[in-house]
Formats: structure tokens, sequence, C-alpha cells
């Protein structure tokens, strides 16, 4: 499913990534470890395509596509996701708001109708009970107070 | 020219709502327009000043002034929207005089218009006097909008909560001069003074001015001005979601100024503010259909 062949990378000019080899195949679960500084993260952001995170040789192959090939989001319309451990907080854009607009976006891609709005308000206040998750996250700032657990579910 | 008195202990349970409206002509013109507000003791009022005109081409240079006279103990939730067409000229200002334990909240939003510039004088005038003054300015193309505001505060217990936000695009131009003066009676005061700004192009430019001159030595006052582009981690935190670059862009522009437009009293202000608002970001309708389908009055 996802598969990097000697994959280099470089922050600002800086090498981090020299030549990773990794097969993922469908539900497999990986986990990578190690020292601080020995490029895991970096592994994350330029799979996400993360401005200044530069693939300089290798390639990346993502369901039979060249991902390295694909904008960010294009990545993300594919199925690639990536849970921040600090997502950014971006108060004045609700929750909801922005939950519609990745589901709408999600949804064009694989050729979907867009949810009305009351369809989708009414799935995120179901989804939000299931997880045991308060209303009023719905109403709040993208990632803005969250405790950690909140971050990452987000 | 328009005068509103409320008598003593009188609230009025719906907002008044004064629309300013110029039609094209064939010849430029010249429109003074006058609002005077007196609100007696303990009365209240919402006043909702529109700014519009009917037409895209127009010729007039517009003069308004808004006098706000709050009593001792009385309320004002004041609006002042301009949503002229692009071509109107508009040189004007707002001068509100506070009485003890009054409260005065005024909203500024300046969109239209080639060239604008807005004067905002408060005077804390009795002491107890709450003053909230919030603004958005979103000059683009060639626009140019000025905000310069003065905040008096002559006696003691008053305070003044002001933020103003602009988003300047294109070759736009913005300038905020935001003065709190603070007298050497008026101890005790609270004061704090914000405007951010967003850049969204190479071209656009701001220059902003917070200033604090304080003469009294028991007071509470801050103030502070950024200017910026959006923030390149939430655009790639959006686009790792799926989102475009470009309603990204759009969501986090709106998000900007939406914190304060959430914060406004008055819902129908609201409801009519946030279309408008998003269709002036996006300019593509299909860009901010998250926004419209969105009523956050509902949830």
């Amino acid at each position: 499913m996802l598969s990097i062949r000697n994959l280099h990378a470089s922050v600002d000019d800086k090498a981090i990534l020299k030549g990773l080899n990794l097969d993922v195949k469908a539900g497999e679960v990986h986990a990578i470890m190690g020292p601080n500084g020995s490029g895991k993260s970096t592994t994350g952001h330029v799979l996400s395509g993360r401005p200044g995170y530069e693939a300089t040789a290798g390639e990346v192959e993502f369901l039979g596509k060249n991902l390295l090939e694909m904008d960010t989001e294009e990545r993300a319309r594919e199925g690639l996701f990536l849970a921040f451990q600090y997502p950014v907080e971006i108060p004045g854009v609700s929750n909801m708001e922005f939950l519609k607009a990745a589901v709408d976006a999600q949804r064009e891609h694989r050729g979907e109708a867009p949810l009305d709005a009351v369809s989708f308000m009414k799935k995120a206040r179901d989804i939000c009970k299931a997880v045991n998750l308060d209303q009023s996250f719905l109403k709040r700032g993208v990632n803005e107070g969250f405790s950690g657990g909140e971050k990452e579910a987000q | 020219m328009l005068f509103l008195q409320v008598g003593k202990n009188v609230q009025l349970n719906k907002p008044v709502q004064v629309v300013w409206l110029t039609t094209a002509n064939d010849t430029p013109f010249y429109v003074p327009q006058r609002l005077l507000v007196v609100l007696e003791s303990n009365a209240s009022a919402a006043v909702v000043e529109q700014f519009i005109s009917t037409a895209e081409a127009q010729s007039c240079f517009t003069h308004g002034v808004t006098e706000v006279r709050l009593a001792d103990g009385a309320r004002c939730d004041h609006y002042r929207l301009h949503l002229e067409a692009p071509g109107a000229l508009h040189a004007g200002g707002v001068y509100a005089a506070l009485g003890a334990n009054s409260h005065f909240n005024s909203f500024h939003l300046a969109l239209g218009g080639v060239l604008k510039r807005i004067d905002v004088v408060i005077n804390h005038n009795g002491p107890g006097a709450d003053c909230v003054l919030n603004g958005v300015y979103l000059p683009r193309e060639n626009q140019q909008i000025d905000y310069h505001t003065c905040i008096e505060h002559r006696v003691p217990h008053c305070t003044t909560q002001e933020v103003f936000r602009g988003i300047v695009a294109d070759s736009a131009k913005a300038v905020f001069n935001g003065r709190i003066h603070i007298h050497p009676n008026a101890q005790k005061t609270l004061a704090q003074l914000s405007n951010k700004n967003l850049l969204l192009s190479d071209k656009a430019e701001v220059a902003t001015k917070p200033e604090l001159e304080i003469y009294a030595d028991d007071v509470q006052c801050a103030h502070g001005a950024t200017v910026a582009r959006l923030d390149e981690n939430a655009l790639h935190y959006f686009r790792t979601r799926g989102v475009s670059q470009r309603e990204a862009e759009v969501m986090l522009s709106f998000g900007f100024i939406n914190e304060l437009i959430d914060k406004l009293k008055l819902p129908a202000v609201v409801n009519y503010l946030r279309p408008v608002l998003t269709q002036w970001f996006a300019r593509d309708p299909d860009l901010v259909r998250h926004l419209l389908n969105t009523p956050g009055q509902e949830l």
C-alpha cells in the first residue's frame, strides 16, 4: 500500500533522511522508533508534503501512485493522514466549519455529493456523543484549548 | 440629518437601523450626513448604521458624522457598517461622550469605498464609564482605509477595550492610529488596545501606530500591534486534511476576523455580515460554502 524506496530528504538544505526503505501493506501497523533527531518526524512531514521538507532522492508509492508528485491536499484525499502531536490552534475557525471543509473535500474527491449543513451537523453531533465529546467542541476554534488527548483525536 | 433621543429609563427592545444610501449620479456630489444619538440616564438602545450604495458607479463624497451622548447609566450598542460601492469616498467619524457608569459598545466595519477615513473619539466624562470599541477593515485592490481612534480617559474608574483587525489584500493600504490618553485625574483606569493585521500580498501595506499616553500612576493599560502573513503551519494543517490551499486561505482569513464578528450581540447583524464577508474574501462562491452553510447560531 505504501512503499518507500531509498528516500533522501532534507530540511533547510540539511540532509536528514539518507536512504529510507519501508513497505507497509494494507492492514499492517508499523511503529517507527529511534532517538531524537533520527528523522521520525521528518519522515511524517515529507510524506505529508510539508513546506520546507524536501525529498531529494528516492521514491514513495502510495496505492500505486507517485506520492511525492502530489500536493498535500491530494495526498490527504487519497487517504494519507498525519496525526499531529501538537496541532496548530486556529481561533476563529470552528471545528464544525473545519470538519465540514475536510469532509466535503474528501467526498468531492470520491465523486460524492457534499452533505447538506443539517445532516452534517446531525452526524457531527452523533459522533460527538459516540466518542463522549461535549457538543460545545463543535463550536470551539480548531484545536483551541484542547487537552493533549483531544488534540490527537482531532 | 437624524436625531434619536431615548428618554430616561427607556429601554428600546428593538434595534434602530439607519441606512445611509447613495445612488448613482452623472455629476459628482457631496453628502453631508449627521446622526445624533442622545440617551438619557439609564436609557438603552442599539443603533445600526449602514452605509451602502445602489449602483457600482459612484461619484460621491460622503462626510458622515455620528455623535453619541450617553447620560449616567445609559447603554448603547452601536454598529457602523461601511459597505459602499468601490467608487465611493468617505471621511467621517464617531464622537461619543460617556456619562458616569454608562456603557458604549461600538463596532466598525469597513469594506467598500476607494478612500475612507474614519475618526473615532470617545470621551470618558463620568466615572465608571465603560467602552468596548472593535473594528474590522478589509481593503483590497486599490482601496485605502484609515481608522484613527482616540480614547480620552478624563475621570477615574473607567474601562476601555479596543480591538481592531485588518486584512489588506492586493495593492491596498490601511492605516490604524489608535490613541489612549489617560489624564492625570483618571486613576484606576483599565485600558487595552490591540491591533492585528494580516497582509495577503507583497504589495499590501499597513501603517499601524498604537499609542498610550499615561499621566496617572495607578492604572492598568496595555497596547500592541502585529503585522503578519497567513500562518504557514495553519495552512499546511488544513491541507493535510484535504482542504485546498485557496480554500484554506479563505477560511483562515475569515477566522482572523470572525473572532470579533462572533462576539457581536445582535444575531441579526452577524447573520447579515457573515455571507457578505465570506463573499468578500472568496470572490468565488464555491470556496465559501462551508462558511455559508454553517449557521453558528444554531449550534
